[in-house]
């Protein structure tokens, strides 16, 4: 994560098309990118990634904010991004998933005794996959934007094109759907 | 109770803005927080965790396609991901290995049907077996043809005359290779030795072949295609291919005549056949 303060300076030399300050913002936000895409486009996820940076990089020039607002900013480009992924392959969307795939990312939730996770076993993306997992796709996302990219409840809204009560209201019914997967039994 | 307790602590989350923040960015500490928490946080954590090694592969082509952006580059879309590359690239490995597998199982049938085989067999197979596979197989294990002495030379089948049996054993497998078939002890002697397209026959290398009294049985060992001259062919059997003339491929031997057709529980009588048009006479 790039401080505040020195944003908006790597975001001017990034917008000369200085190599250091790009690679500086590719460092800082690719991985939160990725997770983001991974946990609901595996496929196309690298490919997502790639068009949300050549985006940035032509409207870099143009941005005025600070660390949040970029965040922000980006996070809106990569949801914008896989809307229209999710639209061009609607029709012929055939992804077909392996039964192990499904039970793998079964085991991965807060099932069963928590020390089981084997958190330690887990790495960024099978962290996300396990907090998304069994999630509908509109608290996925909320939890992803609010996780993964850090947004607050008001970014997260303003991204989602929802008002915040209903941001809290996605995000409550997440917490109570892996309190219910935690096994113990908070959730009937 | 537990269970009221942590559903009501999941509940004032919603309420608590200041706690629901806390909560999600995994920086939340309550000592009356239910054990969940503790792996939900665990899992923010690691969600939010500094960058991964395989996260961070595309950055040149990335970081390059965008400093190309920002100088006035039209750039639609990245070149595929590396991952993306390396999946394709398997992928057209595997279909080039199937593609061969399959022209050269064609190849083979071809020229099995053709007698070609014999000399892929005597250029190419037989020399990776004698060189590769014949040391390998113990003399134990090694099968051995039967035939009787005297005959070998002269055996009608075309077959080409046997090599000292120091030199490198020779192998058809698969295809339309030259090769004595197996007499059978209780074989007439002066049964024709038929070829046989598959059958892999190995003597031993280096094992000498005795000297026998005429009518018995040695084991002898059965060569390939591989330099010998090969005998005179027969009518009944596949000619073999010239070694020095590869490109010539062997006659197939004549087709059998027809059967003729049977009827069913009446067999026509020698020489006539029931007609063309209805097999069996009783019908109309």
């Amino acid at each position: 994560m790039i401080r505040d303060d020195d944003l908006p300076q790597v975001v001017a030399a990034a917008g000369n098309g200085e190599h250091w300050a790009l690679t500086e913002l590719f460092r800082a936000y690719q991985p939160a990118l990725l997770r983001y895409f991974r946990a609901q486009e595996r496929q196309a996820a690298d490919d997502l990634a790639g068009e949300v940076w050549i985006a940035v990089a032509h409207g870099l020039a143009q941005f005025r904010g600070d660390e949040v607002g970029f965040r922000s900013w980006l996070f809106t480009i990569a949801r914008r991004r896989l809307i229209d992924h999710r639209r061009r392959t609607a029709r012929q969307r055939t992804d077909a998933v392996a039964g192990d795939v499904l039970d793998t990312v079964d085991e991965r939730g807060l099932g069963g005794d928590p020390a089981a996770v084997v958190l330690d076993r887990l790495g960024a993306q099978g962290a996300v996959e396990a907090l998304v997992a069994r999630l509908s796709a509109d608290q996925a996302e909320a939890v992803l934007l609010r996780v993964v990219g850090g947004l607050s409840v008001a970014e997260t809204a303003h991204i989602m094109g929802r008002p915040p009560g209903a941001v809290r209201v996605l995000c409550h019914r997440a917490l109570r759907q892996l309190a219910s997967r935690s096994g113990d039994g908070v959730v009937a | 109770m537990t269970v009221q307790h942590d559903e009501m602590w999941a509940d004032v989350v919603q309420f608590d803005s200041d706690l629901a923040d806390g909560v999600w960015d995994g920086t939340h500490r309550d000592p009356e927080a239910p054990a969940w928490y503790r792996d939900l946080r665990s899992l923010i954590h690691r969600a939010r965790g500094p960058a991964e090694p395989h996260e961070l592969v595309d950055e040149p082509v990335v970081v390059a396609t965008m400093r190309g952006v920002t100088r006035g580059e039209r750039v639609a879309r990245l070149p595929r991901s590396r991952g993306v590359r390396t999946l394709g690239r398997v992928v057209a490995m595997k279909a080039a290995a199937a593609t061969t597998v399959t022209m050269v199982s064609v190849a083979a049938a071809a020229a099995a049907t053709t007698g070609i085989v014999a000399t892929v067999t005597a250029t190419v197979v037989v020399p990776a077996v004698a060189e590769h596979v014949v040391p390998m197989i113990g003399d134990h294990f090694a099968p051995r043809v039967a035939v009787r002495t005297g005959e070998r030379q002269e055996s009608p089948s075309g077959a080409e005359p046997a090599r000292p049996a120091t030199e490198p054993a020779a192998t058809a497998s698969g295809g339309g290779a030259p090769a004595v078939e197996a007499v059978s002890p209780t074989e007439p002697a002066d049964a024709p030795a038929a070829t046989e397209t598959g059958g892999a026959v190995t003597p031993p290398a280096g094992e000498p072949v005795a000297p026998a009294p005429e009518g018995t049985l040695v084991e002898a060992p059965v060569e390939g295609a591989t330099g010998d001259p090969p005998a005179a062919p027969t009518s009944d059997d596949v000619a073999p291919v010239d070694p020095a003339r590869p490109d010539r491929a062997a006659q197939p031997p004549p087709a059998a005549e027809p059967a003729q057709p049977v009827t069913p529980g009446r067999s026509a009588p020698p020489g006539r056949s029931a007609p063309p048009g209805n097999p069996n006479p009783r019908t109309p």
